[in-house]
């Protein structure tokens, strides 16, 4: 049995299952080949839109996954570093860094909340693979 | 701050440090808990109204503390701080008695607030 796309005169794309087995005469030698044909077109479509589902779902408990983690340094990070910026003076030589240090935690906050609100299957080109385009992938 | 107590449950040691400091620097006594029965445990001695929780604790959940905590303590102010939102759970959340959700990382300035306002409600309606 084999699987096989072919292109209809109508440049539609049907996915063909080809089974053929051969007739035998009474002394054993091949006389005929029976070969048939099934479309299951419509059955490799269900199949992909089950895996795409899949792959989705794995995607959503990952996200709230890695979202839930992060959340929990970023949270110990964010309040340290306000602390320390309402301890020091702004013209101290380390304020701005320090400010830095928050403002980063927060786009990282943003970050993973833009994970938390993923809905859909969207990705992106990167380098020779893709990811997760959370931008496009949140409602 | 005279009865200015705020409980704080958090399973993570270092966010509940971080919390301890930030109220206690404001000027509340900040009492600390890992997990749900150890709140429940120091609500049976303290007078709190004002309380910060995490949803996802070992043992019983933020969400059933919420419950237990409403039943003999209707005027407390609790609220809900979770690294993890969505609306299902925001909606668990009002059901059990919630005051208000903050999403990690929160920012410290606006737990103050959240702690601010909580208290002034509290003393409101204590002079009904």
């Amino acid at each position: 049995m084999n699987t096989i796309e072919y292109e209809g005169s109508d440049e539609k794309i049907i996915n063909l299952e080809v089974f053929a087995y051969p007739m035998l005469n009474d002394s054993g030698n091949p006389v005929a080949i029976v070969e048939y044909v099934r479309d299951i077109t419509q059955r490799k479509k269900a199949e992909e839109i089950i895996q795409d589902r899949s792959k989705f779902q794995g995607v959503l408990e990952m996200a709230g996954a890695v979202s839930h983690e992060l959340n929990q340094p970023m949270q110990v990070v964010s309040i340290i570093s306000e602390m320390l910026m309402a301890d020091f003076k702004q013209d101290h030589s380390n304020y701005e860094n320090i400010k830095t240090i928050k403002e980063q935690t927060m786009r990282m906050g943003t970050i993973t909340e833009k994970l938390m609100r993923v809905t859909r299957y969207e990705t992106k080109d990167y380098l020779k693979g893709k990811i997760i385009d959370i931008d496009r992938a949140v409602e | 701050m005279p009865d200015r107590h705020i409980l704080v449950v958090d399973d993570e040691l270092a966010i509940l440090k971080a919390l301890e400091k930030v109220f206690s620097r404001a000027g509340y006594r900040a009492y600390s808990a890992e997990t749900a029965e150890e709140a429940l445990g120091i609500l049976e001695k303290e007078n709190i109204n004002v309380m910060f929780l995490d949803l996802n604790l070992p043992g019983m959940n933020g969400v059933e503390l919420c419950r237990k905590i409403r039943k003999d303590r209707p005027i407390a102010v609790i609220h809900a701080i979770t690294g993890y939102a969505s609306l299902f759970e925001l909606t668990d959340c009002r059901e059990a008695g919630f005051d208000d959700y903050f999403t990690k990382p929160a920012d410290m300035e606006m737990l103050l607030t959240a702690a601010q306002n909580a208290f002034e409600k509290v003393d409101r309606w204590k002079k009904r």
